[in-house]
């Protein structure tokens, strides 16, 4: 009797969005809450709109953004990962230890990727075969990931520093400017989100994924290997957190023993206030990273107000709320609207 | 305390227990009720019938507060009330049994049917005085002619029809005058629907007024005073049941048109050289859902397969599909043995499995219609692994069409369709592919008239294209009119099995009852 809500409405300085089947309500939204916010802050900032500013800010996106993916994909299944974290923190240490050990760093990195992988997949193996729950297993290997991390480390940062400079082509992916401007991360990120997101839209794999998310014994008694589809999403969401892992320990030659601590709360709020539901189903990789940038954004503005350290997470978590709560508003709007 | 209202005071008999006058209400500019006038009197037994989509659900949501009406008045006894929330539609005694069992599943019965009151009523002190709970529990089932709940036993250990039980006490537990029935007869066997039938006359005796909602005209004949049809959001006709001398005047009154209710007609004869789709042989599962089951089905008929709630029809179906584990036994399709083969790989050989429950084992509700007809034959939709949109929204717009599901837009959730169009697109996403073996488990579970005749035309229509199609359905009528060969179930075995013209309710009732294990004399034969 009543018609949800057409998502696809929405008009940004005249342009109609509508045309653009990428864009859903959501997007829009918060694609209108950046822009605002971009505005005021260019205005109230002299530093903000320099360049060495917003190339921090993207710097940041592109590795987090890489998180948030795996974050993206999973969250879609139905599933959760707290551990993208420690398993980024982890891939850092094992390419770390090994290059030092004399290793290929490239081949590290591969075998890096795939100790991560197989985690993921061991995750996946104990949520769906033996029905634990995404939330303790992760939890779990939160715990544990960073242990590995601290025996394997002792505790105390590894530098890469001189043993990346005898690697220049490697270093390139972390430092790399191409032009002496854009940063290669930011380049690498963009590559892999676009590839991302038309992954997650076209392919049928990620079809599966959505019908498990929204409704895994439908899937089931559609013939979906549900099992298979969950070990997939938890293995692809290590692999993600390792690719970032790649870049982090690259970008800053080497491991800060903390590095990634938080990153899944982080990734969570972003790709819930990009519209990835947590209860599995719904969700864009677009969506995500525009969470995420407002996330970083916000970021930002603390520190070129110079907000005390100790204000920050008060304020970006207030400001993460309000923008939920402004999406939702928005939303009943619109499905009132057509009711 | 005694939770039923007294008998009413002589004063004020002349006045309609519950009175609705001119309800209207829209849902933006889309107006779902059109100054409906209904009255319901003290002890009588009102069916309200119509077609998926009529109204019904939204003029019951009225009464129980949950949507307000934009114009028209309520009144109970006589007096105007304005009923805001079910909490105050329960202070006003009305109480509502939703079609769908809501309670919760780990909790007592106790605590289930004394849920809305734990504050008003039990709470007085600090804590809660159980033991006064599961005293006043057990009185209000014994009413009920259901002592043998235990108040205390966890929800989730009844049986369905038991949970229906405690949800009808817990709707009488506040003084109740007005009582809502929406479909409570859905999910019961036979027995258990004459069980709840003498349940509401007592209630009817003691002067609570029933607002009855069902699907199934018999119930109507055998049970209810009065009968309203709601079309399209306006009262078209109220009757005196006695007075109703045939369905097809109810059945036209619903959908505003001549409706066959016939059922399709069935094949002639069985042919000579019949091909054998599907040859179960002896299939146990691991937990004796169901044990020893063997039975064929063979091109181009349509196999029943009949039995109380519980009586391992869906397991075996299960089983057969690859979607339950089997212990011992054998399943050929075609020819080939497909025992122990993986559910997604026999769908896409063909045979195809419908579940019972589109909402929780069926449809992706949030999704919709394109994504949810490809969803089983996804390898139509898509190209080395590349989902085609063009593809797949051409396939959906045929479905559709095919099966004409009315619809505004193909991009609407299927949350937002009715019933009957929901069961049409769960069809579509099984016979998006032509399959060689349908098995369909309570296809037209829920839906109108209209709806219901529709699906069975076009499953009569589907076996005229030479597949084998199984039917499992607790409505002993929808076996009767649509099956070519029955096969009954009885606590997990196949226990007989009926033909052609000796398909009838005599005959299977005698299996699916156990009575022939009482008399294996009887006329009727045991194959």
């Amino acid at each position: 009797m009543s018609n949800r809500v057409n998502t696809n409405t929405g008009t940004i300085g005249g342009f109609n969005l509508k045309k653009l089947a990428v864009f859903q309500l959501r997007e829009i939204n918060l694609l209108m809450i950046l822009l605002a916010l971009i505005t005021v802050l260019s205005f109230a900032s002299p530093y903000f709109a320099k360049w060495s500013n917003i190339k921090v800010v993207l710097g940041s996106i592109s590795i987090d953004g890489i998180v948030v993916i795996g974050m993206t994909i999973i969250l879609i299944s139905g599933g959760i990962d707290l551990s993208v974290g420690s398993i980024m923190c982890l891939c850092m240490t094992i390419v770390a230890k090994l290059f030092l050990w004399g290793m290929n760093p490239w081949l590290a990195a591969l075998l890096a990727i795939a100790i991560c992988a197989v985690i993921g997949v061991f995750m996946g193996i104990l949520v769906t075969y033996m029905r634990l729950s995404h939330f303790i297993v992760s939890l779990c290997f939160m715990g544990i990931a960073r242990g590995i991390v601290h025996t394997l480390t002792t505790g105390t940062p590894v530098s890469l520093v001189r043993a990346l400079n005898d690697a220049p082509q490697f270093r390139y992916l972390g430092q790399g400017q191409i032009g002496g401007i854009m940063p290669m991360t930011v380049l690498l990120f963009i590559i892999i989100a676009a590839a991302a997101d038309i992954f997650v839209r076209n392919s049928l794999l990620m079809r599966v994924v959505f019908y498990t998310g929204s409704n895994e014994k439908a899937a089931a008694y559609s013939g979906i290997n549900v099992k298979r589809v969950k070990v997939f999403t938890c293995m692809t969401c290590c692999v993600f957190a390792a690719m970032a892992g790649i870049i982090y320990v690259n970008k800053f030659s080497g491991v800060p023993v903390t590095a990634g601590t938080g990153l899944e709360m982080t990734a969570i709020a972003s790709a819930v206030i990009g519209g990835v539901s947590m209860n599995g189903g719904k969700g864009s990789i677009l969506g995500a990273i525009l969470g995420l940038a407002l996330m970083a954004l916000v970021q930002d503005a603390l520190t070129l107000f110079n907000v005390p350290a100790f204000w920050q997470d008060l304020i970006r978590y207030i400001i993460v709320l309000g923008a939920v709560i402004i999406d939702a508003v928005r939303q009943n709007a619109a499905m009132r609207r057509t009711e | 305390m005694f939770p039923y209202p007294e008998k009413p005071k002589g004063n004020d008999l002349s006045e309609h227990l519950l009175e609705l006058k001119n309800i209207s209400k829209s849902f933006g500019t889309n107006q779902v009720l059109f100054g409906v006038n209904f009255t319901l009197d003290r002890g009588e037994i009102h069916a309200i019938i119509g077609e998926n989509g009529a109204g019904k659900s939204t003029m019951m949501n009225i009464i129980d507060g949950l949507v307000m009406p934009d114009s028209g008045e309520m009144c109970l006894e006589g007096k105007p009330v304005k009923i805001t929330s079910p909490i105050d539609a329960q202070e006003l005694g009305i109480g509502f049994v939703h079609q769908e069992i809501a309670l919760c599943q780990d909790v007592s019965v106790a605590q289930n049917i004394f849920m809305s009151q734990v504050p008003v009523n039990m709470g007085k002190r600090v804590f809660m005085d159980y033991k006064k709970q599961a005293a006043e529990a057990k009185n209000l089932l014994k009413k009920l002619d259901s002592a043998g709940i235990d108040p205390a036993e966890p929800v989730m250990n009844l049986t369905i029809p038991n949970q229906q039980i405690v949800e009808i006490a817990k709707a009488l537990s506040r003084e109740c005058r007005v009582l809502i029935l929406d479909e409570p007869t859905a999910a019961l066997t036979e027995n258990e629907t004459q069980a709840l039938y003498k349940i509401m006359r007592q209630l009817s005796d003691q002067g609570i007024g029933i607002i009855y909602i069902s699907h199934r005209m018999s119930e109507i004949f055998e049970n209810c005073d009065t009968v309203s049809v709601l079309r399209d959001g306006a009262m078209i006709s109220k009757y005196k049941v006695k007075e109703v001398t045939s369905v097809q005047q109810l059945v036209n009154d619903m959908a505003g048109r001549e409706v066959t209710m016939l059922y399709p007609e069935k094949r002639r004869e069985r042919p000579k050289n019949e091909q054998v789709l599907l040859d179960v042989k002896d299939l146990s599962d691991e937990n004796g859902r169901f044990t020893g089951v063997t039975f064929k089905l063979f091109r181009g008929e349509i196999l029943g397969f009949s039995g109380l709630i519980g009586s391992g029809r869906s397991e075996v179906m299960q089983g057969v599909t690859g979607l339950r584990r089997v212990k011992s036994g054998k399943v050929e399709f075609l020819g080939k043995d497909i025992t122990g083969v993986g559910a997604g790989k026999i769908f896409s050989r063909g045979l195809l499995y419908m579940s019972e429950d589109r909402k929780q084992t069926g449809l992706f509700l949030d999704m919709g219609i394109s994504p949810n007809i490809s969803a089983m034959h996804r390898g139509l939709v898509s190209k080395k692994g590349i989902i085609q949109f063009g593809t797949e929204k051409r396939l959906a717009k045929k479905m559709v069409t095919d099966l004409n599901v009315k619809i505004h837009s193909i991009d609407l959730p299927v949350m937002d369709l009715s019933g009957g169009n929901q069961q049409k697109v769960f069809l579509g996403k099984l016979l998006a592919k032509k399959p060689e073996v349908v098995i369909l488990d309570e296809p037209t579970r829920g839906i109108d008239v209209a709806a219901k005749a529709e699906i069975h035309r076009l499953l009569r229509n589907l076996v005229a294209r030479n597949i084998g199609v199984i039917i499992v359905s607790s409505e002993l009528n929808e076996i009767i009119g649509m099956c070519d060969r029955v096969e009954v179930m009885n606590e997990g075995r196949i226990v007989g099995e009926v033909e052609g013209d000796d398909i009838n309710t005599i005959s299977i009732m005698y299996f699916a009852s156990g009575a022939f294990r009482m008399n294996q004399t009887s006329g009727v034969s045991n194959e």
